[in-house]
């Protein structure tokens, strides 16, 4: 890990609340707290993996960043500028710096547009190019994620799975943007898809000088290409550390039993391993209780995680944790 | 060796379209022992679900079942009636189903929906010519409920699906199929829609019930690790074929299909530290309005030679438990490394 590194995008304490229900007096009577004060910085260059199971906010966590969901408070710094607060207006200039890619390749596409259109748009909105060399870009940017030129004046329901996906890349990148939030990229596809899309991102980043936050249930995958990794559970971040690090040694008791329930494509390594199964579903994001959102679930459970709220800490280098009992359970 | 309890003989569906013959499943032939788990593992569209589907005769116009036969304890399960098959469905052959949130019927309570399975196919204990009496159902309804953990199954029976989070209604889905206690349990992608720590719960689950009850289970599933973790003997599916069956160490630690291969080379490996690049497959899986005429694998294969385009490859034995369909391991084919096996075609 370099020493100087730049924070590109820094979340400091982000919340997103959805009233559900309101009294008579317009009083919200049912929050759901999908996203409950989570904060982390992802540095340029480096691919910040979020992951969590359904429910637990990560999408919400995207969405919010690029201002498609207004947060409910909290800061998004972009590079030094804090954006949660900005109008549409102002907020267009940092659109062209975060692009998103969404999980579903079939619904995140106008049908009614051609692939030329559908890339087209983000050069236009920003006037970025016109004419000929607008569709010089278009076909270059095609052809960069594995497309061909005559792909340009199809629609989208000629494409399989994996092509549109690549439409989605490309029209992520038609803008130039420095930041991409790919929310579930890969989940919608099949195994052997998921592999040509994730080395293509990849190869992207390393010639472009993308930042990636990516979203995903899937964990071998975000082990796979993340640099670090925020791990979710009910709107709040659990742990924060390098990828590495993390799988060999979680330290938070969700963390670890999330990475023990993964099978691994691996029947010697599975007849070994010493499963931790969860009792119970993920509780109700519908005005939780006080203390740890995983007290329910934990098996370390004590009396004080039922009562407050533990803050995410740096507890050895790099790694963050919040947990109350992170010392006791891991003996540091 | 165990009796076998379910076999599989060139079976081949097929779906008439308005725009031609979608042929889903082409000759596909396995068998399955009393007791096994056998693993089912393929792409969307490589016609593993409509295999299964053809095993419970659950297709449906347009569809048909074109050729083959579905030995079922000796009995061809294609030649019955309708009517004939409802004897078996339920009670002899269950199925659970990909979507926990779809295939319970939203307007009625659990208790009607077990109890009327139960009621359908369980004889009552003293009149054999009488179907169970309520009560009874009922009871067998909760101890099943019980069985696949669900807590405090007296009142939640009572309940509706709307009620149930999507790993319990998992669960209950699981416990309806079991409660005629089935010879052979059908799982199509049952933790798909499911989050990891829920689906190890499931898979936990039904080892234990296979354990308890000594079902056999056929589990398809697109997700390698959950195959490693659970199965015995596995089947690959690709295109409407099988490309390779083996037990689970074969097919894991000494594929011989070059499409077995490319899979578990487009999972990232659990090393630490280094980081090895995935191999994508690349290109596309086939259309099946107009399959190729030769191994559906072979515009994908790095290895294929003029005959893959030509003509579709036989079973090769590669060991009294392995087969796989590909040319490479023919006698004439040029020695490729990784294809190399004593014997020829079967």
């Amino acid at each position: 890990m370099s020493i100087e590194r730049q924070p590109l995008l820094e979340v400091k304490n982000l919340k997103k609340h959805f009233v559900i229900k309101r009294n008579l007096f317009g009083k919200a009577e049912a929050t759901v707290h999908a996203v409950d004060g989570i904060s982390f910085t992802i540095y340029k260059g480096e691919t910040f993996g979020l992951v969590g199971e359904s429910g637990c906010g990560k999408s919400t966590t995207g969405r919010t960043i690029i201002k498609l969901y207004d947060p409910t408070d909290g800061e998004v710094v972009y590079n030094g500028n804090e954006i949660g607060g900005l109008s549409e207006t102002k907020m267009r200039n940092y659109r062209q710096k975060i692009q998103m890619i969404f999980q579903d390749p079939y619904a995140s596409l106008n049908t009614r547009m051609t692939v030329t259109d559908i890339i087209g748009e983000g050069i236009d909105t920003h006037k970025l190019l016109t004419g000929e060399a607008r569709q010089e870009r278009i076909y270059q940017l095609l052809e960069r994620v594995g497309l061909k030129r005559e792909h340009a004046s199809r629609y989208p329901h000629e494409f399989s799975g994996g092509q549109r996906q690549r439409i989605g890349i490309a029209r992520a990148l038609a803008i130039n943007p420095e930041l991409i939030i790919c929310d579930e990229p890969i989940s919608a596809l099949d195994v052997s898809i998921q592999a040509q899309v994730v080395n293509m991102l990849e190869d992207l980043q390393k010639e472009l000088g993308l930042t990636y936050l990516f979203i995903a249930h899937d964990l071998s995958m975000v082990k796979y290409i993340s640099d670090r990794i925020g791990v979710m559970y009910l709107g709040k971040m659990m742990e924060i550390a390098g990828s590495d690090p993390l799988y060999e040694n979680p330290l938070h008791p969700y963390t670890k039993a999330l990475l023990s329930s993964i099978p691994l494509p691996d029947p010697n390594a599975n007849k070994n391993s010493n499963r931790i199964v969860l009792e119970g579903d993920v509780p109700s994001p519908i005005n939780p209780k006080p203390g740890c959102r995983f007290a329910s679930r934990c098996r370390y459970c004590e009396d004080i995680c039922k009562q407050s709220d533990p803050e995410l800490e740096e507890i050895l280098p790099e790694r963050f944790v919040a947990c109350h009992l992170v010392k006791k359970i891991n003996n540091l | 060796m165990a009796d076998k309890i379910l076999e599989l003989k060139n079976l081949k569906t097929s779906f008439y379209t308005h725009l031609g013959e979608v042929q889903a499943v082409r000759g596909v032939s396995y068998e399955l022992e009393e007791g096994d788990i056998l693993g089912i593992v393929g792409e969307s569209g490589s016609g593993k679900s409509v295999t299964s589907l053809s095993i419970m005769r659950l297709i449906d116009i347009p569809g048909k079942i074109k050729e083959g036969q579905i030995l079922f304890k000796g009995t061809d399960l294609a030649q019955l009636s309708e009517q004939e098959m409802r004897e078996y469905r339920g009670k002899e052959l269950s199925m659970i189903f990909q979507d926990p949130m779809t295939s319970l019927n939203p307007v009625f309570s659990i208790e009607n929906q077990m109890c009327e399975v139960i009621r359908t196919h369980v004889k009552d204990e003293n009149d054999s010519s009488k179907a169970i009496s309520k009560r009874d159902a009922f009871e067998r309804a909760v101890k099943y409920l019980e069985l696949v953990g669900i807590p405090e199954p007296r009142t939640r029976i009572k309940q509706y699906p709307h009620q149930f989070s999507g790993g319990m209604r998992q669960r209950a889905l699981i416990a309806m199929a079991l409660s005629c206690e089935p010879k052979l349990l059908i799982a199509d992608e049952p933790t798909t829609a499911l989050d990891v720590t829920i689906q190890a719960q499931i898979l936990e689950l039904l080892k234990e019930l296979q354990r308890k009850t000594g079902t056999s289970i056929i589990f398809i599933t697109h997700d390698l690790g959950v195959i490693a973790e659970l199965c015995t003997n596995v089947v690959v599916m690709y295109g409407g074929m099988m490309m390779e069956k083996g037990t689970v160490d074969e097919i894991f630690y000494n594929p011989k299909h070059p499409y077995t291969q490319g899979l578990h080379k487009s999972v990232p490996k659990d090393v630490v530290g280094q980081k090895e690049r995935l191999v994508p497959i690349e290109g596309s899986p086939p259309d099946l309005l107009n399959p190729p005429q030769g191994c559906p694998f072979a515009p994908r294969c790095q290895h294929a030679m003029k005959i893959c385009l030509e003509e579709a490859a036989p079973l090769f034995e590669v060991s009294k438990t392995q087969v796989s369909s590909c040319w490479l391991l023919s006698k004439e084919a040029p020695a490729v490394e990784g294809f190399k096996i004593e014997g020829g075609a079967k």
